[in-house]
């Protein structure tokens, strides 16, 4: 057989082709739309997708233990002192603390200590153990006693201070003696007075003069809050 | 989607029956080649609707998988692709052409000796001479140069008289 005539049989062989019926049936099957849902197309899936995570199972463990302590972190955020979450609760409340600047530091440490109030009537209302609470309270004040000495605007931190006074009389209300928080109390009668002081050096009218009698009154009365309320009246 | 699906609809339609004779060679039967194009199609067109950008040169991708495709079909149950007179299948009708041109003992002969060589050599002959893709087209396809592209072509039609030769003798 000659190199031509090899040629022509093999161009011949170009009539070995598929039947159009199988052509267009193929296509047809080809674009079909995937079934949307079928028992054995979902076990498939999973048995996929659980080979698809044991290959991959550090990160899946890093991703899985990322997203059980967020979780946690977030349901810490409910808890009262007592609970076991409550350390989470602080860790985040510390890490918070750690961003908010020396000039807002009194206003903070004051939300703490209302935070701890209500925490405090949470649990009084729930006729739980408030012995932790208490506790907490405490420290909170102790806290905030050091930081408010410090303050050096009196409008920024009075708001606290009303609230404080409120929930320390939410808290008499249920029946729990919280015991005396000193050093919270003498550094806002310290800070009260360094106030008056203030005023007192300064020329008043007949009443800013009444006002600061008032206020002196109240001081003198230890009802710091209301003190204080009177005192921001007279700068009105 | 649709966009994806028009190209390759269009990449069907241009390498359907290459493919199918391409495989058809290899196996030396009309069911078995059938089964694994739609195979070849059906994993072509998951892969091209999902990463269609990768996809350069779309047959050469398709006859890989086909490659691919005709391994794993030896490769289950341990077969072999023999080829001699007794595998091939009986026609005694001449339903379509392809019946009719193994009804050709010449033709049938040619047909004996190209599935009977080598796998390179049988594809470079199949694509030039029956598919009748030029010799750039075939160094494409083949990711060689032109000249060796050549080369190869000389050799395997050469292997291919030689077969037949030894055939002829046989029978």
């Amino acid at each position: 057989m000659t190199d031509k005539n090899l040629i022509e049989q093999l161009r011949a062989l170009k009539e070995i082709k598929p039947s159009q019926e199988w052509v267009v049936l193929t296509k047809e099957n080809l674009f079909k739309e995937e079934p949307k849902f079928t028992l054995i197309g979902f076990i498939k899936e999973l048995r996929r997708g659980e080979r698809f995570v044991f290959n991959h199972k550090p990160a899946f463990a890093a991703v899985f233990s990322a997203v059980i302590f967020i979780g946690l972190f977030g349901f810490a955020q409910n808890s009262v002192p007592g609970d076991s979450l409550f350390p989470l609760k602080k860790i985040t409340e510390k890490g918070q603390a750690v961003l908010v600047s020396g000039k807002d530091k009194p206003r903070h440490d004051l939300e703490m200590v209302n935070k701890r109030l209500n925490d405090l009537t949470k649990i009084a209302s729930l006729n739980g153990d408030v012995q932790p609470a208490i506790r907490e309270y405490k420290n909170s004040a102790e806290e905030a006693a050091k930081s408010i000495k410090e303050a050096g605007n009196i409008e920024e931190i009075a708001g606290e201070i009303k609230k404080l006074a409120e929930n320390e009389a939410i808290v008499r209300s249920l029946g729990v003696e919280t015991g005396e928080t000193e050093e919270l109390e003498n550094a806002l009668a310290e800070l009260i007075e360094r106030e008056i002081k203030t005023l007192e050096r300064t020329f008043l009218t007949v009443e800013e003069s009444e006002m600061l009698a008032v206020a002196k009154e109240l001081f003198e009365k230890e009802e710091y809050s209301k003190a204080l309320e009177q005192i921001l009246e007279i700068g009105k | 989607m649709s966009k994806a699906k028009d190209i390759f609809s269009k990449i069907y339609d241009d390498n359907i029956e290459r493919i199918y004779r391409f495989i058809f060679f290899k196996v030396n039967s009309k069911d078995i080649a059938e089964d694994i194009c739609s195979e070849v199609f059906l994993r072509g067109w998951q892969t091209f609707k999902q990463n269609s950008k990768e996809i350069e040169n779309p047959s050469a991708f398709l006859y890989q998988i086909a490659r691919n495709l005709v391994i794993d079909h030896y490769r289950e149950k341990g077969r072999t692709p023999t080829v001699s007179s007794d595998s091939l299948p009986i026609v005694d009708s001449s339903e379509n052409m392809e019946e009719a041109v193994f009804m050709n003992s010449d033709l049938n002969m040619v047909k004996m000796a190209l599935s009977d060589l080598k796998d390179e050599y049988q594809e470079i002959i199949v694509w030039h001479y029956i598919d009748e893709y030029t010799v750039p087209e075939i160094a494409e396809l083949m990711g060689k140069s032109e000249g060796a592209v050549r080369v190869q072509l000389h050799r395997a039609l050469k292997s291919l008289k030689n077969t037949l030769d030894n055939k002829v003798k046989i029978a």
